[in-house]
């Protein structure tokens, strides 16, 4: 009987180990190892776009191609003053985009190339303001930045993630000692540094032997197993479709109220203060704004907290002294549009923060009227 | 090393050939060479330490076989000192000079705190308590001193043990070193299994749900609700349920692909009915030791002398108060530096205390009632322990915990949708995972064909969820203690 019972486990361990790994295969066989996950979960109607001005990178995500944008503000041989814009996806997505549309971005680059200002624009999906911080303390020992701007973004009050692109700005000495005695700093670098220090050095697996011969053999073990590099994706499709089915069975959409996460909003809140503070001790000029909504409809956030929000970003602006306006009515309804389905459904949505090309040229427009007032440029775009 | 590594899965290939086709003394050598390496691959710099403890207690062991009674108690206080030694430079020496500061402050002596770091040597805790109860155990004579130093420096050293426990005794290992059985493949595939289903809680579970804890953990105390304290108590109840069992898990298979057989660690803890039942479940091998070698000595009762059965007796045992806060007090600090981990095993104690004073007010209720309503008041109070086991600080265990005690605190949310929904998710599995194990697999054990059908099932899932999670990004939670 106890041999009995043993055969049955080999044979079921055997056949589960191999059905398993041919399963994925032929899943990941189908898949495309260049997917973007950007683009995957805007949806096939909004495009992403990183623009590029004359061959030369001018809009990057983070850490991980910011290289590029060095280069082409180093291909300005004068060492042009920086117009530093950080955003979220609104700045790189176009809403139903067609061949030659472009963002933003590139627009206002054009517009300010004409002063000799180099405008670099920062964009992520869902970014929040700590994001931001780290990212523009990391920014200042690499440009000599002018001007900062900023918008603000209700929903990504609701985000308190920092992605690990963003997180290695914490490794940066130099940074660090510009936001080690901030609200903001010391709790991002307890929350992800400690891990590292000393008090707690068991714990981390940086310069370990571990470390180097692990990246070693994981390398090897792609080159030869196709599958165990796109393992990335297949997690992203498991999270994405499990995603779209708490969407399902909850009955959650594009047009569902999401409510202010306090403590979030706090962090977000203080993190905007710590970036005024940074941008003021370097006598940078900031430029904040509330970014365009879709008002056509009911928005999907209660409007009391959104009201709060707004009075509450435009009193710290005056505080601070720093310019500030309100976008939101900028883009008419005509220039937004749908997105894909947010749950196992087909049946597009509203997208309340991506416009069609016709936007970006109003934002550029508008963005470009309030850096002229600060910067005292005379010539219309 | 780490388990959920391709290199300690490359170096377990090599090991487990090799070792079915050594002879005995090679065999020795290349255990203790590969657990050298293993623990080498994470800070090379703390081989030494290891070492010290071995020689020392192997020393110790050797001159107790010759001295008398009086003599031996000298060479064990020499072994206690030299491992409680250690173990204080390293893990308690900051603590300690931090809390003398700080006092001396308090008292008005102005005193610069002291700026120094100390690494804490990976595993230090669970190989000094290894090291230790195998003194004790030759002291009282519970065993013979192994002559053998090889012998001896792998069952301190073994390295699927070596970090993070189970803490085994000196007779359960040794005796399996000496007497290899022959080779089976069940030997093989028994400890794949176990290796699967330990990456699966390691690299799915615990390291998904650590990412929401993480998070949880890090708001404000101020502006989280009393929900929120709830969820993020069973969620990383959780999560240091599904990380360390993982890791027992690992260990085990990884042992009995050598044909050694480590006794369980964990045994569905939080089906417990009593915290009687609670600490025979959890991490047994610890609660096994501070059983033997704390309570019932300090109460001088009997010992067990195994590594199994946890608290369970010392929980029912009559002995004092006293003892009892003193036992889980020390279990608390042997966890970490830190006021938090004291307060979690005085909970312990307090929890321990009422339930001496309930129980037998509960004889007369039926068993179905006992069972049922045993779960439903022994889940959340145990949770509840997690709390200040991974707060910040000890203000913010206690800030959260009292966030429970107040009602207006029970009328918003403070954290993203998606942790109450995994949360709870993640409850209901484990209870029908529960269910499933106890009540459906018989049924279906007792029909051979469907037995492999769903057996083989479940292999391909828990398979290609590995391969799809594997990562070595994250430590396992008990690597820090």
């Amino acid at each position: 009987m106890k041999n009995n019972i043993f055969n049955q486990n080999r044979l079921s361990i055997l056949i589960g180990l191999l059905l398993g790994i041919f399963l994925l295969d032929i899943f990941s066989s189908n898949i495309d190892s260049e997917i973007n996950f950007e683009e995957f979960a805007l949806g096939k109607n909004t495009k992403t776009l990183m623009a590029l001005v004359e061959n030369k990178k001018i809009h990057c995500s983070d850490l991980k191609d910011l290289s590029l944008c060095i280069e082409g503000h180093k291909a300005d041989k004068n060492n042009s003053p920086v117009i530093l814009w950080l955003g979220n996806s609104q700045l790189h997505a176009i809403n139903q985009n067609k061949p030659g549309n472009e963002t933003a971005a590139p627009q206002i680059h054009r517009f300010l190339k004409k002063y000799n200002f180099h405008t670099l624009t920062l964009s992520q999906a869902n970014a929040n303001l700590q994001e931001h911080y780290l990212l523009f303390a990391y920014l200042l020992d690499r440009f000599p930045i002018k001007t900062l701007v900023l918008p603000i973004v209700f929903d990504d009050m609701r985000e308190d993630e920092i992605r690990s692109n963003i997180r290695r700005v914490l490794k940066d000495q130099n940074s660090l000692k510009k936001i080690n005695k901030t609200l903001t700093g010391k709790s991002l670098i307890s929350r992800f540094n400690d891990k590292d220090l000393a008090d707690n050095q068991s714990n981390a697996l940086d310069d370990t032997i571990q470390n180097s011969y692990e990246n070693s053999i994981d390398e090897k073990l792609g080159k030869i197993w196709p599958l165990w590099t796109k393992r990335d994706i297949l997690r992203g499709e498991l999270f994405g479709t499990l995603y779209l089915l708490r969407n399902s069975i909850l009955g959650i959409k594009a047009t569902t109220t999401r409510k202010m996460i306090k403590g979030k909003y706090i962090k977000n809140r203080n993190a905007y203060q710590d970036i005024l503070n940074l941008a003021l001790d370097n006598k940078i000029e900031v430029l904040v704004y509330i970014p365009p909504i879709r008002s056509d409809i009911k928005i999907p956030y209660e409007l009391t907290e959104y009201n709060n929000f707004k009075k509450e970003i435009k009193d710290i602006a005056e505080e601070y002294k720093i310019y500030f306006t309100s976008l939101e009515n900028l883009v008419p309804s005509e220039f937004w549009g749908k997105k894909a389905s947010t749950n196992l459904s087909e049946e597009s949505e509203v997208d309340f923060m991506h416009f069609q090309a016709e936007g970006h040229r109003l934002l550029a427009e508008a963005i470009y009227l309030e850096i002229s007032k600060i910067l005292q440029l005379t010539k219309k775009p | 090393m780490i388990f959920n590594s391709l290199s300690y899965l490359l170096l377990l290939l090599i090991v487990i050939t090799l070792y079915w086709l050594l002879p005995y003394r090679a065999r020795l050598v290349l255990i203790f060479s590969a657990s050298l390496i293993f623990y080498g691959f994470w800070k090379i710099n703390f081989i030494p330490v290891l070492l010290i403890s071995v020689i020392v207690d192997w020393w110790v062991s050797q001159k107790m076989l010759k001295c008398d009674k009086r003599n031996r108690f000298f060479l064990l206080l020499g072994s206690l000192t030299t491992n409680l030694s250690l173990l204080f430079y390293f893990k308690y020496l900051i603590f300690f000079a931090d809390n003398s500061i700080g006092f001396a402050n308090l008292l008005g002596v102005e005193l610069d705190p002291i700026a120094f770091k100390i690494i804490l040597p990976l595993g230090i805790s669970f190989y000094t308590f290894q090291t230790i109860s195998y003194t004790v155990d030759v002291y009282r004579g519970f065993i013979k001193p192994e002559k053998d130093f090889i012998l001896f420096a792998c069952y301190v050293t073994f390295f699927p043990q070596l970090v993070a426990g189970p803490i085994l005794r000196a007779k359960e290992v040794i005796p399996q070193f000496t007497n290899r059985p022959s080779f089976s493949f069940d030997y093989i595939f028994i400890g794949i299994r176990f290796i699967l289903f330990g990456l699966f809680l390691k690299v799915v579970m615990a390291d998904n749900l650590s990412i929401l804890v993480d998070s949880g953990f890090a708001i404000d105390v101020k502006y989280i609700s009393a929900i929120d304290v709830w969820t993020l108590a069973f969620l990383f109840g959780f999560q240091i349920y599904f990380d360390f069992s993982a890791y027992s898990f690992i260990a085990l298979g990884s042992a009995r692909m050598m044909g050694i057989i480590f006794p369980n660690n964990f045994n569905f803890p939080y089906i417990s009915t009593s915290p009687k039942d609670f600490w025979q479940r959890w991490h047994i091998s610890l609660s096994s030791w501070i059983r033997d070698y704390l309570y019932l000595p300090l109460n001088k009762t009997k010992v067990l002398d195994r590594s199994e059965g946890g608290l369970a007796k010392a929980v029912k045992t009559k002995g004092t108060n006293k003892s009892l806060f003193i036992t889980m007090g020390l279990m608390g600090l042997w966890h970490g530096a830190n006021w938090t981990f004291l307060i979690w095993g005085i909970y312990h104690a307090i929890v321990i205390s009422i339930y001496r004073l309930i129980e037998p007010k509960t004889l007369n209720f039926s068993e179905r009632f006992r069972f049922l309503g045993g779960i439903l008041v022994t889940l959340p109070v145990m949770m509840l322990s997690w709390i200040p086991f991974r707060a910040n600080s000890l203000n913010d265990a206690l800030g959260m915990w009292l966030k429970i005690f107040n009602p207006l605190a029970y009328t918003w949310l403070g954290m993203r949708e998606n942790v109450y929904i995994i949360t709870f998710l993640v409850l209901i599995s484990f209870f029908i995972v529960y269910f499933f194990k106890v009540k459906i697999l018989p049924i279906i054990n007792s029909k051979k064909f469907i037995s492999i059908i769903c057996d083989t099932i479940l292999i391909t899932f828990v398979t290609s969820m590995v391969i799809v999670f594997f990562r070595s990004i994250n430590q396992f939670i008990y690597f820090q203690f």
